[in-house]
């Protein structure tokens, strides 16, 4: 059995799940998500060496995913649905829903942020990579990681705030 | 935002994404990264003549002439030149006769002026991490190619039948797929992104004709590396780079028929050895057996068609 047969599956068994959630998050759909991950294993497998022998195989990963969603969206430019906030919300009373409603929400804002912004917010916030980790996903500056989290963060500030006022 | 918010934040975000679980089909991912593979190496092969020459595992040809064939005539060596001796490898056999890279190319060139005269046979052989070795069997004629394919790392045993054809000036290729690890079968068809402009004699071709080797010897960067000895036979090195590592040609001093290609790539600069393609080939005697196995897909009874993967 070949070294990649080996550590292959023991790796994506530890990240396709993480993966998956953040192909979600980039994408906001479970089918396209699905796609997304698929086709970063595949590279992923194809590419075993390299990955294996980068610094952090995590991130060489995860920026093979980025870097592919990236793709889809130059070539599905005119069939992405545009993300726009609510200009305005009835006023709701509390209720169970409000948390489902208010993720909701969030994940529309999220959709709304450039690509790059997006990618920035995942890495920090559900991966949990610090700006060095996501600068080298990303393959930029940690300077260009602090300005654009700041930029999306800012952006889903006002949304949340937002939120919270109407409901 | 306050870090209570961006902690709220990070819990919200892992709540979204909590929804649907996720199981990798790991038979599914090798299979898909071998298909990626042949494609590329088709697509590398027919299209970029030169580049093409050595780089596409079984689908190349190059000649062994093994007990004298018919094609051993064709390039004679009453023009040999004499002079200084050209660098040798250090695997390479004594060989006290040099040759210039002008001069090889000319003495091959005339060699694989029979091309069509016979069915090419290529042992290939894949090390590295995606490690396979692969038989195929080629008619210059049609441009069809059978393969046995196996696949240790994850594909198991495979036969397949490819077929490289035109369609309104696009290069396109149908590939005719039976898997022995799932007992099933697969036609899948794929093509160039765009026509070919200008002419496109050859083009379908999935062996070595002698105007690609001519420019491949003509693309530069070649040298001769040295001799060696090849299953009896005393072979010449040509060697140029490739990527980031290099692409040999070994070809019979005597016939000037190719024996051995070797494509080697480096996961980087600095290595270690990422992928070795050698493909050693025989000029067989074009039988209706060899034909018939070559030119008809013929699917081994009890298997069941799928889609192709996509």
């Amino acid at each position: 059995m070949s070294t990649r047969d080996e550590e292959f599956p023991q790796f994506i068994r530890n990240r396709a799940s993480l993966l998956h959630q953040s192909a979600y998050l980039l994408c906001g759909d479970w089918h396209l998500a699905h796609d997304l991950v698929q086709e970063t294993l595949v590279k992923t497998y194809q590419h075993w060496t390299r990955v294996r022998q980068a610094n952090s195989p995590d991130a060489y990963v995860q920026r093979i995913l980025i870097n592919e969603a990236r793709g889809r969206w130059r070539r599905r430019a005119r069939d992405m649905p545009v993300v726009r906030f609510p200009e305005e919300r009835e006023p709701a009373a509390p209720d169970a829903t409000d948390e489902i409603t208010r993720r909701a929400g969030l994940l529309q804002a999220l959709l709304a942020l450039p690509l790059r912004q997006r990618a920035t917010v995942i890495l920090r916030y559900l991966e949990g990579m610090s700006e060095r980790e996501t600068a080298a996903v990303l393959g930029c500056s940690e300077g260009t990681v602090k300005s654009q989290s700041a930029r999306a963060l800012g952006t889903l500030r006002s949304f949340l705030d937002r939120e919270e006022s109407t409901l | 935002m306050s870090s209570l918010q961006e902690d709220q934040l990070a819990r919200d975000l892992r709540q979204l994404a909590s929804g649907q679980p996720f199981t990798p089909d790991l038979a599914l991912i090798a299979r898909q990264a071998r298909q990626r593979r042949r494609r590329a190496l088709v697509v590398r092969v027919t299209t970029a003549a030169g580049a093409a020459v050595l780089a596409a595992g079984g689908l190349l040809i190059a000649v062994h002439p093994t007990g004298g064939t018919p094609a051993a005539t064709a390039a004679g060596r009453s023009d040999a030149p004499t002079g200084t001796s050209a660098g040798r490898s250090g695997a390479a056999s004594a060989a006290p006769r040099a040759e210039t890279v002008a001069y090889v190319t000319r003495q091959v060139a005339a060699a694989l002026a029979n091309v069509n005269d016979y069915i090419l046979r290529t042992d290939s052989t894949q090390t590295g991490p995606d490690g396979n070795t692969a038989t195929n069997w080629t008619d210059p004629r049609t441009s069809n190619d059978y393969e046995i394919l196996n696949d240790p790392s994850g594909g198991g045993k495979s036969i397949a039948w490819l077929r490289t054809y035109l369609v309104n000036r696009v290069l396109t290729w149908k590939d005719t797929e039976a898997d022995y690890s799932t007992h099933t079968w697969f036609v899948s068809v794929f093509h160039a992104a765009g026509p070919i402009s200008g002419s496109t004699a050859g083009v379908t071709s999935t062996v070595m004709t002698p105007q690609q080797i001519k420019q491949w010897f003509d693309s530069g960067h070649l040298k001769v590396v040295g001799h060696q000895e090849i299953d009896g036979h005393d072979a010449i090195g040509l060697r140029r780079p490739w990527v980031q590592g290099y692409q040999e040609l070994w070809v019979d001093s005597q016939t000037f028929l190719p024996l051995r290609q070797i494509t080697a790539d480096y996961a980087n600069s600095k290595g270690p050895l990422d992928v070795e393609l050698v493909d050693d080939e025989t000029w067989l005697p074009r039988t209706t057996s060899l034909l018939n196995l070559v030119n008809n897909v013929d699917i081994p009874a009890g298997f069941q068609q799928v889609p192709p993967p996509q």
